[in-house]
């Protein structure tokens, strides 16, 4: 019923930047703007990297609007743009791997510091327990948990098959948990 | 089953609660000028020739009308009717101008 009412207000909106009108562009900006910031720093890894991807993905996602077919969610279509205008500014910057295939896991020098910390900060633990996930599978969790995408929208943004999508998710899952439980002993408990 | 369901349940609302990054205020106004200038600047570009056209219809629209009317020869018809027209046309001139100029005030 929410996910109807968003997407009747997403169309409305769309309608109304499809005819010039401001207001559409700024609904349709401020809606999307932080998770597609989100999302772009989860794969660029920087703050002005992930800027100048989501200003560029904003530019081509509105110069291409109306050849936009409405077959899936405005928000599914700016992600993939998203996550495809991050993927040549990775490979042009040709400084950060993307792996697939390796299973080896990410070793952070961050985990001494974490035990200095408190546990008031659940932000900062939540943001060390994702940077510990590889990159494809922080962006997996951060489109299924946050921008609330299911397997089939994820599917289609990252171009992957769904069984893979479910198994990573899985296993990012498992072991986000278990960081964060090292992280936040006391505070998962009071949850 | 149901510690899987915990797990996911804690997860969930971490994420939701803290899991998004949010751009600085600088960048979302810089983001909004750039969108907005680049929409309107494409938008126009791309209806500027139906605007072309639109205003070639009309040029023709009012050379018929005046030809009509010339061929009606405004001067056997009573002047009691040549007024009220001539100030319902002088009035639509007026409100075009008008539209025009607030039009363009938004623009900027």
């Amino acid at each position: 019923m929410l996910f109807k009412k968003q997407r009747n207000l997403d169309d409305h909106y769309l309608d109304s930047a499809l005819r010039g009108e401001q207001k559409g562009l700024e609904y349709l900006v401020n809606a999307y703007r932080d998770m597609a910031y989100t999302i772009a720093v989860r794969i660029v890894g920087s703050h002005e990297d992930a800027e100048e991807v989501v200003q560029d993905s904003f530019l081509k996602a509105f110069k291409y609007l109306d050849q936009f077919k409405r077959a899936s969610k405005f928000s599914t279509w700016l992600y993939r743009i998203i996550y495809n205008t991050a993927l040549t500014k990775i490979a042009n910057k040709n400084n950060v791997t993307f792996e697939l295939e390796d299973d080896n896991e990410y070793v952070s020098d961050e985990g001494s510091a974490l035990q200095r910390l408190t546990n008031s900060d659940r932000k900062k633990y939540l943001g060390m327990a994702i940077e510990k996930l590889k990159k494809e599978d922080q962006l997996i969790i951060t489109l299924h948990y946050i921008a609330d995408k299911s397997i089939a929208e994820i599917t289609e943004i990252m171009d992957m098959k769904s069984s893979a999508i479910k198994m990573r998710l899985l296993r990012s899952r498992k072991q986000m948990y278990c960081e964060l439980k090292k992280l936040l002993k006391s505070e998962i408990k009071e949850l | 089953m149901k510690s899987k369901h915990k797990e996911i349940d804690i997860l969930k609302e971490l994420l939701k609660e803290h899991g998004a990054i949010v751009p600085s205020e600088g960048f979302s106004l810089r983001l909004m000028n750039a969108v907005v200038a680049s929409y309107k600047f494409s938008y126009s570009k791309q209806y500027r020739k139906q605007e072309r056209l639109g205003k070639w219809i009309i040029l023709v629209l009012v050379a018929c009308s005046l030809l009509v009317f010339v061929e009606l020869k405004p001067s056997t018809i009573v002047l009691e009717m040549v007024f009220p027209v001539f100030c319902f046309a002088g009035g639509l001139i007026i409100l075009i101008f008008m539209l025009k100029k607030v039009g363009r005030l938004n623009h900027h």
